[in-house]
Formats: structure tokens, C-alpha cells, sequence
């Protein structure tokens, strides 16, 4: 099986994980579990000293053994999302980050221009940027440009499970950019979502909500972590061309009850 | 003095300030953080081991910030 490359780890599932929304801590934890997933994702909120819900997540997740990819989730702005970032690292200590600069309330599309901007202070910064973008092939060109091996464009707003609404966009960046480390990020709702990214060559899938929100978490992890594998597989094996023409696909020779046409 | 911790009023008392003023350590010490956390002072990350040294004044906002799940 091949594997996965984020900034030179090694990872043997293409699948990135969020820990949020699941039921209950022990359901996330069985379900990162039946993801195969070695990298789970977590973030920083304001502390309250009499609220100790938070420490018990923490301690599951510490205790997965996972790659940890702390994220930016709420920053509006390169300033705010460079500070988390480097509180992330000292609690953390990684220095991977999934870099999150929100734009718009309404869709949380990815603010392009602060994107840029942070990534670039961040990269500086020593650290290992995966950043969460749009599927603009231009901005995945900078952000490539910049210094990020690793690029996450959305299939569709995040918590969406619109699945992959510009297929031609991400096939172009694809295309575009075949040295980069590309993962579908956000929007993906089904499995066959995932599968169809990974048809297109994509290198991963970093997912949360379509495994925490399903009926059963535990086994729609299990489902993607198979859907990935297989469009992982399809793209290595190359998928056949479409045709707009019937072509029979068993033999015609000695076709029985078949009477040639004749001239009488 | 009137500081802005996680976004609450804190008024951090006289028994908290020594001869040269009060420290970050002092502000974090009377919240009550505790396991993990990180903290920023005024939008700026402020590491563990400088704690002690920083210095905070009046209308300083600071962030104490844990690991919570995410996407």
C-alpha cells in the first residue's frame, strides 16, 4: 500500500480525522480507531477554570497515539491566525498546522488574501503549513509557491457534505500542481465523496463531520477508511476512458440464435 | 488593576502586586489555569518560560487558551 506524505512523515492511511461533534468521547475515540487515521485534528478555546469537559477530550486523544494537527478554526484575520498558531505549537509541540483564515461567516470560505499572508509569517515561523483554502488553482499556485508542500483545498463549505461541488477545479490543481501534497479538506458528506478525490489522484482526505454525524460513527469510519483505500487504488490502476458509444464486452464471434441478413 | 481575561473584566487585587508590579504568572496564578494552556497577551503569544518576567498593565487583554476537539 502506498503512503502518505505530510512534510516527510510517512503515514500509511490517506484519511485526516477531526475530533469534534461525535456523541461522546468514547464514540470519537472508537471511531478514529475504525478510521485507520494516524492524524487527528484539535484546536485552542478559551479556558475555563471550572469547566473540566475539555480535559477529558484532551486525554482520549492523547491517548490515541495520532499525529496531532492543530488548527486555526475561528481566526479572521493572518495576525490572529500566527498567534494561535504559535500557541498551538508551545501546547502541542508540533510544528504542523492546519492553517484555517476565515473570510465569510456565511459559507466560512477561506479568506484568500489573509490566507497568503499568514501562511507566508507562519512558513518564516519555522512551521509545517497545511492550509485549508478554496479550490482557486491560482491561490494553490501561491500558497505552493510560499513554501507548503502540503495544500487542503474544500470540496464544498465546511459541514456541508455537498461533497465535491467544483470537480473541475480540483482536477486542474491537481493537474497543475503534481509535486504538491494535495487533500480534499471539508464538505465531504459520503464516502463515495471521498472515493472520487482520490480517483482524481488527490493524496488524502481530511474529513470530521460526515463520520461524527452519522447514525453510526464508528462504522462510517470504517466505510471511508475503505472508500479511500479503493479510490486510492483506481487512480494507481488508471480508470478506463469514457466512451459515448455502446461497445459490447463479450465476444460477438459465434454469437448464437444470430441469422445474417440476406438478399432473397 | 482592570485587566480583560478570555474576554471577562478581571480587577486583579493589591495582594497580587509586588514592588516592581504585577507579572503574567500572577494574572494566570489568580484565573486558576490549570493542565494545558497557552497564553497571549494583547494578540501576542507570550512562551511558558517568560511568564514570570512579563509584565501586564492596565486594559491588557490576555488569552488563556486549552485544547479543546476540532475539525
Amino acid at each position: 500500500m502506498s503512503t502518505l506524505k505530510i512534510y516527510g512523515t510517512e503515514l500509511n492511511s490517506r484519511l485526516l480525522i477531526g475530533s469534534a461533534l461525535y456523541p461522546s468521547p468514547q464514540v470519537m475515540n472508537d471511531a478514529v480507531k475504525a478510521s485507520g487515521s494516524e492524524v487527528i485534528t484539535l484546536s485552542l478555546r478559551r479556558q475555563n477554570p471550572s469547566e473540566q469537559s475539555g480535559k477529558k477530550i484532551w486525554q482520549y486523544i492523547q491517548q490515541m497515539g495520532c499525529h496531532l494537527l492543530p488548527n486555526t478554526a475561528g481566526c479572521k484575520t493572518s495576525d490572529e491566525a500566527f498567534t494561535l498558531a504559535q500557541m498551538s505549537r508551545e501546547i502541542f509541540n508540533t510544528d504542523w498546522i492546519k492553517l484555517e483564515v476565515i473570510g465569510d461567516d456565511y459559507n466560512l470560505q477561506p479568506d484568500p488574501i489573509e490566507l497568503l499572508k499568514a501562511a507566508d509569517m507562519l512558513i518564516k515561523d519555522g512551521f509545517k503549513v497545511l492550509p485549508y483554502c478554496t479550490d482557486d488553482l491560482v491561490v494553490c499556485q501561491r500558497l505552493y509557491d510560499l513554501g507548503c508542500e502540503v495544500i487542503m483545498p474544500w470540496g464544498s463549505p465546511i459541514g456541508t457534505g455537498l461533497g465535491l461541488m467544483n470537480p473541475y477545479n480540483l482536477e486542474a490543481i491537481r493537474v497543475r500542481l503534481p509535486q504538491a501534497t494535495l487533500i480534499v479538506d471539508a464538505g465531504i458528506g459520503r464516502p463515495s465523496d471521498a472515493c472520487q478525490a482520490m480517483e482524481m489522484g488527490y493524496d488524502g482526505v481530511l474529513l470530521n463531520s460526515a463520520v461524527a454525524l452519522a447514525d453510526n460513527p464508528v462504522l462510517m469510519a470504517g466505510a471511508f477508511a475503505r472508500s479511500i483505500e479503493a479510490g486510492s487504488q483506481a487512480y494507481l490502476a488508471g480508470v478506463m476512458p469514457q466512451r459515448q458509444t455502446a461497445n459490447p464486452s463479450t465476444p460477438t464471434l459465434g454469437t448464437p440464435f444470430w441469422h445474417q441478413e440476406t438478399n432473397t | 488593576m482592570k485587566l480583560t481575561v478570555n474576554n471577562q473584566p478581571v480587577d486583579i487585587g493589591d495582594n497580587s502586586t509586588s514592588s516592581c508590579g504585577i507579572t503574567l504568572l500572577c494574572v494566570i496564578t489568580q484565573f486558576g489555569a490549570g493542565g494545558q494552556f497557552a497564553v497571549a497577551l494583547n494578540g501576542q503569544f507570550v512562551s511558558k518560560q517568560n511568564y514570570p518576567q512579563t509584565m501586564v498593565s492596565a486594559d491588557d487583554k490576555i488569552e488563556i487558551l486549552s485544547p479543546i476537539q476540532g475539525g
